[in-house]
């Protein structure tokens, strides 16, 4: 007797959009579990993307949570056309320049205030956590990928650390596939002749 | 089929970003089987590829404090808490723009008379130093004409005009003290001529008077 196996991971697929699909439907209604569902489901990769891109954690978190708040808000605007986790990327990229852009201008008015006043001076550093210990590449790499420019920056990251495809990253910025290609090779060159450098000295 | 080494170059890039279909893919192995600058080329990404991964990891994969759940759906039914807490925000930001700005206006006013440039600082003059002290020149002076009347001697006009006999006397190339009735005398006014110039030195002034001529008398 023959049995009709349907595809795996067919079937593994389809069932993961209907859940989504209703699991939206039911966070629009109100239904609490379903949002606390849908939190938890995404908080982490929603909190590492912030912390990625504003390197605090305290913001960081709270990025996480104006983000779950503009989402569940406009949950009704989300099209399935597009993938969730990259609807919510958008989201909290957004938050996260926001936040940034805040950030630069209070570091102006820190500057424009202390000049008047005679103020000490505090940078505040690129990476807040020093307890992490990297060895002399790991350090190299790390100082050259910050002095990447947003772009770059947040491209490399979009596909090292969160390991997204480039279709998904171009969808997530909304910017053409091929401008994504080149910044990665622009940006990979550049650490990489980082690296050749800190190996041939 | 064989492919260029610009072409194994470009398809690195590709594989990188894992976006090289299957025949593509076998291309580029074929090709870094034979090239061994290609090979090393493409190695040293990956390496550096791994280790980038690895320094994100190490400093981002860090677990989010658990939201609150009810904080989220309490804001998501409520957003005139938004707008009041915009209007407090802009009242504090404006409150403090305001402190910010007495302050520096506070700071202009204690420290500019203690460097000593405060420009509209009126001046007291003293005899021998009023022309050097100040800006001022004979040029930016008005002049007015006076008719010289019987009674009239070069002091009492001086005194008149309250300035300094000798200006008066350069100012109209007089070599005597004496003057003849109803001629026209030029007299030199400026804003702060000092009320008494008597002893201002002569070699100070002499230059700057220079330009001043007579006016048919």
């Amino acid at each position: 007797m023959k049995v009709l196996v349907p595809s795996g991971v067919n079937q593994v697929e389809r069932m993961n959009a209907a859940e989504t699909a209703w699991l939206i439907h039911e966070c629009i209604a109100g239904n609490n579990d379903a949002i606390e569902i849908f939190v938890r489901r995404h908080e982490v990769d929603v909190f590492r993307l912030a912390l990625s891109i504003v390197c605090d954690q305290a913001e960081a978190d709270e990025i996480t949570q104006e983000t779950f708040l503009s989402a569940l808000r406009s949950l009704r605007s989300y099209q399935e056309r597009n993938s969730l986790k990259a609807w919510l990327y958008t989201i909290a990229l957004n938050h996260s320049r926001s936040h940034l852009r805040k950030r630069k201008i209070l570091e102006k008015l820190r500057s424009a205030v202390s000049t008047v006043f005679q103020f000490e001076q505090s940078q505040k550093q690129p990476s807040p956590e020093t307890a992490v210990i990297l060895n002399e590449t790991e350090l190299a790499l790390w100082a050259e990928l910050n002095k990447l420019d947003e772009g770059h920056r947040t491209v490399m990251i979009l596909r090292y650390f969160h390991e997204l495809s480039v279709s998904e990253i171009a969808e997530i910025l909304s910017i053409q596939e091929g401008t994504i290609h080149s910044r990665l090779h622009n940006a990979r060159k550049k650490l990489k002749s980082q690296l050749e450098k800190l190996h041939g000295e | 089929m064989q492919i260029s080494h610009e072409e194994a170059m470009r398809l690195i890039q590709f594989h990188a970003d894992r976006t090289l279909n299957a025949e593509k893919e076998y291309l580029l192995t074929e090709h870094l089987r034979t090239c061994e600058q290609c090979r090393t080329h493409a190695r040293q990404l990956s390496q550096m590829e791994a280790v980038l991964t690895g320094v994100m990891r190490k400093q981002w994969s860090l677990r989010p404090a658990p939201l609150a759940i009810d904080i989220l759906t309490e804001k998501k039914n409520s957003r005139k808490v938004q707008g009041a807490l915009l209007v407090t925000r802009s009242a504090i930001v404006s409150l403090a723009f305001l402190v910010f700005v007495m302050i520096g206006w506070q700071l202009t006013l204690t420290n500019n008379p203690a460097n000593g440039t405060l420009p509209v600082m009126p001046v007291i003059p003293t005899p021998s130093t009023f022309y050097t002290a100040t800006s001022h020149t004979l040029q930016d002076c008005v002049k007015i004409s006076y008719q010289v009347k019987d009674s009239d001697t070069l002091a009492s006009i001086a005194e008149h005009f309250s300035i300094s006999s000798d200006i008066l006397k350069e100012a109209n190339h007089l070599s005597t003290e004496a003057l003849e009735p109803n001629t026209f005398l030029l007299i030199p006014v400026c804003d702060s001529t000092p009320t008494s110039t008597i002893n201002a030195p002569t070699s100070t002034i002499t230059p700057i008077l220079e330009p001043i001529t007579r006016t048919p008398g």
